[in-house]
């Protein structure tokens, strides 16, 4: 084989690595909620937690991005939901919930969560809450479906 | 024989051999994240409600399961709702509503739902609620919609 087409094979190589790369990363996570009205502040035992269940048959990973008032991202944070498995994420430690994941967000005024997994077949709840205690006071948070599975209508 | 006679003939065994076309088969009407019970006692703690109204004109059998964390079925209740009525699926009693049906699953700390019915003309409201108090009082969880009925927008 001559240099060139040893060039041009290996070009023809990486472009197809490129292509499988973006094309996976495409398929591997998709938004799948909006919500707005994150807070928290610790000093207050107030805090946001958002529960989400993977009823796929395969393990899903599902991140969560919390953005505080001026828009910035304060927490990107992800964990793994087995088949019909639920993970739990707050923005500080919470007594009613185990979680799996606290995000170490700093305070948050005016915040929103930007819900994205590796499936489409996630659902997901959040609510705003007091920290203390085993019943979790607080408000629901309505969430903003994007990308539904088949058969769903949020 | 043609194409379509073979689809048809090939449909209606599948309908014959399978329940995929049985009107009596449960169909998953809503998945809800974030059920939450600390295994406590009766009227005591924190519990999930799921309150269900058949709108149909004839019966329907509906059953909740409620899933841990990992996925595991951790209840698995089932009541044949009359037209109109509204019945009530708690994880463990509370005070404040009339469960007509109740668990005791234990601690659940993020868990899921997943309601199934032999109608979709049922609507469905869930909530993590204190099962001391008298007056209902909670945080609602979201409930995903699957299978609308005809005119239906959840």
């Amino acid at each position: 084989m001559s240099g060139q087409r040893i060039l041009r094979y290996a070009l023809g190589l990486m472009a197809g690595s490129l292509l499988l790369a973006t094309a996976s990363q495409a398929a591997t996570e998709v938004l799948i909620y909006r919500v707005s009205g994150v807070y928290d502040f610790s000093l207050f035992q107030r805090a946001t937690a958002v529960h989400c269940t993977n009823y796929d048959s395969t393990a899903a990973t599902v991140r969560v991005k919390f953005r505080n008032e001026a828009g910035m991202i304060v927490s990107n944070v992800t964990a793994s939901a087995l088949p019909n498995g639920t993970v739990t994420f707050t923005t500080n430690d919470t007594e009613a919930y185990t979680e799996t994941v606290v995000a170490a967000s700093s305070r948050i005024e005016q915040g929103t969560a930007i819900i994205s997994a590796t499936t489409r077949k996630i659902v997901c709840s959040a609510n705003g809450m007091w920290t203390k205690g085993i019943y979790p006071a607080g408000l629901e948070l309505h969430m903003v479906r994007f990308n539904q599975a088949a058969g769903q209508s949020d | 024989m043609s194409t379509f006679r073979l689809t048809l003939f090939a449909a209606a065994a599948i309908c014959f051999a399978g329940s995929i076309c049985n009107a009596a088969d449960p169909a998953v009407i809503y998945r809800a994240s974030g059920v939450l019970d600390d295994g406590g006692n009766p009227n005591a703690g924190t519990a999930t409600v799921f309150h269900c109204t058949n709108y149909g004109k004839t019966d329907t059998k509906l059953r909740v399961l409620l899933y841990n964390g990992t996925g595991v079925v951790v209840a698995d209740m089932s009541l044949v709702v009359e037209s109109n009525i509204t019945r009530s699926f708690s994880s463990h009693q509370t005070l404040a509503f009339e469960d007509y049906v109740w668990a005791t699953p234990g601690p659940i700390k993020q868990g899921s739902a997943k309601i199934m019915s032999t109608s979709l003309a049922v609507v469905c409201s869930g909530a993590v609620v204190p099962a001391d108090a008298t007056i209902p009082q909670g945080t609602p969880l979201h409930l995903s919609r699957f299978n609308e009925a005809t005119g239906q927008e959840d």
